[in-house]
């Protein structure tokens, strides 16, 4: 009985290492090559939503199906800087077309020699024409060392410009302030008199007013803010910070003061549903750019006039220099490593300037990055269209000079900085000894980065 | 008296080729399971401790570069990594000796022999099998200062909204969010009580003793192993603290990648932040070693100091 149990526990033994040698021998998913008839799969890090607002993957490329029907698409979605993408690219098993900022996350990519140039790709494309492009596109250029010149590695699905303001202007007529317009945007100055005028608080100390909500983050407001006065954190060279030069300490400090004490939106005074403070008139900017226009339009829940919201550019520090920013400029890049480049390319096209691209532009995803579909995004009620009318005003000013560090990561950059920034917002440190742990980490993340590439 | 005595070695062979053959059958049946581990958990550790002596970035494997121990000696010159080992002591200095007298107390609550029992049980041991989460996100949103349940809670009865998720009250705020999971050590507990032998207590009744002499004199040594492995299984818990402050409080980032409020910047997100957020691969490993090594040696200690309080079959 004993033996029968042993060889027959011998027997599926066998039988389990044979399965287990034949699945691991075997070829695997096909992904082709050589042979134009090979079936070629390319993984995206799209889905749905970021391709197209949503829907079925399969209708939205059907048109790319037909005319390349040796090509799968398979859907990874994650977006560049995400934990998982790392651990896909230190794996070795990035897809072949990224999503990614190109503001943000394309210097760290670029000068980590992920990303596939594509110069020569566009020059020969028939559906590229550089220049129906919007500036913006820049942001996708890395030289090695600055962003917005050099070879181009991708582009913007869509942007917007991400400084511009919605405002509410009763609000700023009842405070008796100045109200901005789409051709006359704030000053900083008046920015901080107005933040501490809106900002309220009851009987128990409670915030129920602010003034600014929806922030970008710490790093680029104040990038913005330096980058106007044509300075920036960063060195030249990017080798050091100028966290030491008044300028930039004063940025800061307007940005600490504005929070502290004077009704912009912070982790001291949260506006965790900053699209409700706003649309139920308990704050009178919210920062969120164009992209929340269709939203808006459609919204049911308006506590105050719908007529008194207007979409204006971001604050200045001179009136009579317009500066605004895109900040994020998500679009994709293709990886270096890519096994299809050729086909990635297709697939970059149809995503970038084919069908998707209408489909994003005529839902108000931002503003297209091909200036002959910008007819195609909504203007069918007088909300759209002031929207319109703002954001593609705007668009005309707008500017790639917001400097990445390449030799820090973009995200370690912002972390670090709010690690030691936040408490200075709840005083359990000092600004100036904030920002020398700041400069430290900085300075240690730059020395590393430099390593890194093989950089004096 | 020859033929008694190879009957005998007989048996005694046959047992041995029994024993040999159940072995053989136990390894045959092993191998797959044993292969899987190797594969799967061996080569990861293994590679992972082969990269903590590296620099690797995530970006750079053509490019690797041996660094000695140097990684590991950046721990203990990292003031953050310090800080944050600290304030990880610190929180689970207060939420495992509460989880285990909390676990405790209601165990010896849901003991009782009365009607609906079983309905108790299953409340008081829901929160230990809901995911981290969807308790986050539950109590992040009980939390909020705008709208956040305490908060109307607290002006019902004229109280000030409190920022739970600020610098002041963040620790607070996750130590009673991971007390609310203090049950899960019910189960084990409920099912080591019922194993005490009731003429134990039936004893001890006879001799007189009241409820708090036979709960300290014989339920509490009897069940001393569960509470043991709660302890154990509680440091290892909290010194691995890391999805919940996140989720909490993040005041930058998106994801597990966000940066929580500084009180309860934990070592395992500084870990996190190392590894994704800095791309310090073999750093971030190396961080990961030394908690283990931190963890092994508790465990140690532990362990050792078991045979003055835990009861088992051994002592």
């Amino acid at each position: 009985m004993k033996k029968i149990f042993l060889s027959n526990a011998m027997r599926i033994l066998c039988i389990l290492l044979t399965i287990v040698l034949l699945v691991s021998c075997s070829p695997g998913k096909q992904t082709g090559g050589t042979n134009p008839d090979e079936k070629v799969t390319i993984t995206i890090s799209f889905d749905a939503v970021a391709l197209a607002g949503g829907g079925d993957l399969d209708d939205i490329f059907a048109e790319f199906y037909k005319e390349n029907p040796n090509i799968a698409i398979e859907s990874v979605p994650m977006v560049a800087t995400s934990p998982e993408m790392t651990a896909k690219i230190a794996s070795g098993n990035a897809p072949d077309l990224f999503r990614l900022e190109g503001v943000t996350a394309l210097p760290g990519m670029a000068s980590k020699g992920l990303l596939l140039e594509l110069d020569d790709y566009i020059a020969k494309s028939d559906k590229i024409v550089l220049d129906n492009l919007y500036d913006v596109c820049n942001v996708f250029r890395f030289d090695g060392r600055e962003a917005g010149k050099g070879p181009i590695y991708g582009v913007p699905k869509d942007w917007s410009i991400d400084t511009q303001m919605w405002i509410n202007k009763k609000m700023f007529r009842d405070a008796g302030l100045r109200v901005p317009t789409k051709n006359e945007p704030l000053t900083y100055d008046e920015l901080a008199v107005a933040c501490h005028k809106f900002f309220k608080t009851n009987e128990k100390g409670e915030v129920v007013q602010l003034g600014l909500v929806g922030l970008y983050g710490i790093v680029q407001t104040i990038e913005v803010m330096l980058a106007q006065q044509g300075k920036s954190m960063w060195s030249e060279d990017f080798g050091s910070t100028t966290l030491a030069d008044p300028d930039t300490r004063k940025a800061i400090e307007y940005y600490l003061d504005l929070q502290q004490n004077g009704g912009m939106e912070s982790p001291l005074n949260p506006a965790n549903t900053y699209y409700t403070w706003f649309i139920e008139g308990k704050a009178a900017m919210f920062n969120y750019g164009y992209w929340i226009a269709s939203q808006m339009s459609n919204e049911q829940n308006w506590k105050i006039d719908v007529n008194d919201v207007e979409l204006v550019p971001g604050p200045v520090w001179n009136k009579n220099k317009r500066f605004s920013a895109c900040l994020a400029g998500t679009g994709s890049a293709i990886y270096k490593n890519t096994k299809h480049p050729d086909e990635a390319f297709k697939v970059f096209e149809y995503i970038h300037f084919g069908p998707p691209a209408d489909t994003r532009a005529k839902k108000a995803f931002g503003l297209p990055i091909d200036r002959t579909k910008t007819s195609l995004l909504p203007q069918d009620t007088p909300f759209l269209k002031m929207a319109y009318e703002s954001v593609l005003d705007d668009a005309e000013y707008a500017s790639a000079d917001v400097r990445i560090n390449p030799y820090a990561n973009y995200a370690s950059v912002n972390a670090t900085f709010e690690k030691y920034y936040v408490p200075v917002l709840f005083e359990q440190d000092t600004l100036d000894s904030a920002l020398e742990k700041i400069n430290n980490e900085f300075n240690i993340l730059i020395r590393e980065g430099k390593e890194i590439l093989g950089v004096d | 008296m020859l033929i008694k005595r190879s009957q005998e070695t007989n048996k005694i062979v046959k047992k041995g080729i029994q024993y040999k053959m159940r072995a053989k059958a136990f390894y045959v049946i092993m191998i797959p399971y044993l292969i899987m581990m190797l594969c799967v958990k061996g080569f990861p550790f293994a590679w992972g401790l082969y990269i903590s002596f590296t620099n690797f970035t995530g970006f750079n494997i053509d490019k690797l570069k041996m660094v000695g121990i140097n990684n590991y000696l950046r721990v203990f010159t990292d003031n953050e990594a310090i800080s944050s080992i600290g304030r990880t002591f610190g929180i689970s200095l207060i939420v495992v000796p509460l989880s285990i007298c909390i676990c405790l107390l209601l165990s010896l609550l849901l003991y009782a022999n009365i009607k609906g029992i079983g309905v108790f049980r299953t409340i008081y041991y829901l929160p230990s099998i809901i995911p981290s989460i969807a308790v986050v996100t539950m109590w992040k949103g009980m939390f909020v200062k705008e709208g956040g349940l305490l908060n109307m809670v607290s002006k019902l009865f004229g109280g000030q909204s409190i920022n739970w998720l600020g610098y002041d009250y963040a620790r607070k705020a996750l130590i009673i969010m991971l007390l609310w999971g203090a049950g899960s050590g019910i189960l084990t507990n409920l099912a080591a009580m019922k194993a005490v032998p009731n003429d134990l207590y039936e004893a001890a009744e006879i001799e007189g003793a009241g409820y708090f002499t036979k709960l300290f004199k014989i339920t509490l040594p009897l069940i001393s192993n569960m509470i043991y492995m709660n302890l154990v299984t509680g440091i290892i818990a909290m010194l691995q603290l890391f999805g919940q402050p996140v989720l909490l409080t993040a005041t930058a980032g998106a994801g597990l990648t966000a940066l929580p409020i500084r009180p309860i910047y934990t070592y395992l997100v500084h870990v996190y932040q190392q590894i994704f957020v800095n791309l310090r691969f073999g750093y971030g490993l190396a961080m990961v070693w030394v908690i283990f090594t931190v963890i092994m040696l508790l465990t140690i200690v532990v362990d050792k100091t078991s045979k003055y309080w835990v009861n088992n079959e051994m002592n």
